[in-house]
């Protein structure tokens, strides 16, 4: 009982934690909430320039098609504050991101966290400004 | 206890999460000596680390709208963020915006200098009086004086161009803004900004808070907000306040929904 308590409360916890709508942009007009998505693929392309940086991925389904993503992270001068820089991410290598999908369906994400193969988080996860300045 | 126990397991569960919490803003100067120019005036000379302030009315809501304020308020979903198509902040959301920025005292003019979005602000404190001529702008027409140890500055011919924050507080083109800066300690600087806007606002309004000076190995770097702006460019920007604040027809505006958690494939 108490361990199911704990899980729910860690469930409203995460619910409460997940990154503000804070960008630059207007996160809930642009992406939905309600879409959640993980992507795993290969890192084609790396925009490191303002006002966000953007990750280009070929996603490969369980038939070998592949599909092409775009997912769009935090702010290039908060990352780098942060300590993290282009070479974070290298091209070709595989990255799993979680995030919320572009509401007019086409294939871009808005990134929360993105994770190496290794298991390593990179990037500073998400694009929460006030949480420390990694939007805009 | 038990809740404890259940934080301290979310915790360890979720290390990113707890550590994407901001840190509590400062309320109070920490007693370190304010530092002084040569003139004996308190030196607000330095980087400061300003933060994101999502909602600058938080602490003044609810706000004195007008019936053409609060329908503005509640219209914020049929316009996107200015910012958001790289136009400037204005006055005095510039001072409201991420990241940090530099403050250059000297004896007849104190000098801002933004990193978002590199803007400047020139402030005379020689006593000259408001620009006739200039037309109406972003940043409008401030002028500076020293009242004691605070730097006030009053902007004048702004347009309504600009938004107040992220939240969509918004005004007309009648603003004034009238804000105090002070150095209250080594480390902090104590910001107030008074929006009076009699289109808007039946009566003036003024929130304040601490700001933090930066890092001693920061400096200001380049934000070239129209570099890269793929979401303008690509036509994905929707209208819409950027904290994703809903509207209701009232005053305070309802929170936005929460998000799922992205745990599962498309």
């Amino acid at each position: 009982m108490r361990t199911r308590s704990i899980a729910l409360v860690c469930a409203a916890t995460a619910f409460a934690y997940a990154p503000a709508a804070v960008a630059h942009h207007s996160f809930a007009a642009q992406f939905d909430g309600d879409k959640p998505v993980v992507l795993k693929g290969v890192v084609t392309k790396v925009d490191w320039r303002n006002p966000h940086i953007w990750v280009y991925l070929d996603v490969r389904d369980a038939d070998g098609r592949v599909t092409k993503w775009e997912c769009e992270g935090g702010a290039p001068n908060a990352l780098t504050r942060q300590g993290w820089s282009r070479d974070h991410l290298k091209l070709g290598e595989e990255l799993t991101v979680e995030g919320w999908r572009a509401k007019d369906g086409t294939n871009t994400c808005n990134a929360r966290t993105w994770k190496l193969a290794s298991g390593q988080a990179v990037l500073a996860g998400s694009s929460n400004a006030s949480a420390g300045g990694a939007g805009r | 206890m038990r809740r404890a126990i259940a934080v301290v397991v979310c915790a360890l569960a979720f290390p990113a999460l707890s550590a994407a919490q901001p840190a509590p803003p400062d309320t109070k100067p920490d007693g370190t000596p304010v530092p002084r120019t040569a003139d004996g005036r308190p030196d607000l000379s330095g980087v400061w680390n300003k933060r994101l302030v999502v909602n600058t009315a938080a602490t003044a809501e609810p706000l004195p709208f007008t019936a053409e304020g609060l329908k503005a308020f509640n219209d914020v979903w049929n316009h996107i963020d200015p910012t958001s198509k790289c136009i400037f902040p204005g006055v005095p959301r510039v001072n409201t915006s991420p990241y940090p920025f530099q403050i250059v005292q000297l004896p007849d003019k104190v000098i801002f200098l933004y990193e978002y979005m590199h803007n400047f602000r020139v402030i005379y404190t020689d006593g000259r009086p408001h620009r006739k001529s200039w037309e109406p702008s972003l940043l409008g027409d401030s002028i500076g004086r020293w009242d004691g140890d605070a730097l006030v500055i009053e902007t004048v011919n702004l347009t309504d161009r600009t938004w107040l924050d992220d939240h969509g507080n918004r005004h007309s083109d009648a603003l004034k803004v009238t804000e105090r800066w002070r150095r209250v300690s080594a480390n902090q600087l104590s910001y107030e900004e008074t929006i009076d806007d009699p289109k808007f606002y039946t009566k003036p309004w003024t929130v304040s808070w601490l700001i933090p000076i930066a890092p001693k190995e920061w400096e200001l770097m380049e934000y070239a907000c129209t570099d890269n702006n793929k979401d303008m460019t690509d036509g994905h920007l929707q209208p819409g306040p950027l904290d994703g604040s809903l509207r209701d027809g009232t005053a305070i505006a309802p929170p936005p929904r929460p998000r799922r958690l992205p745990t599962q494939q498309p």
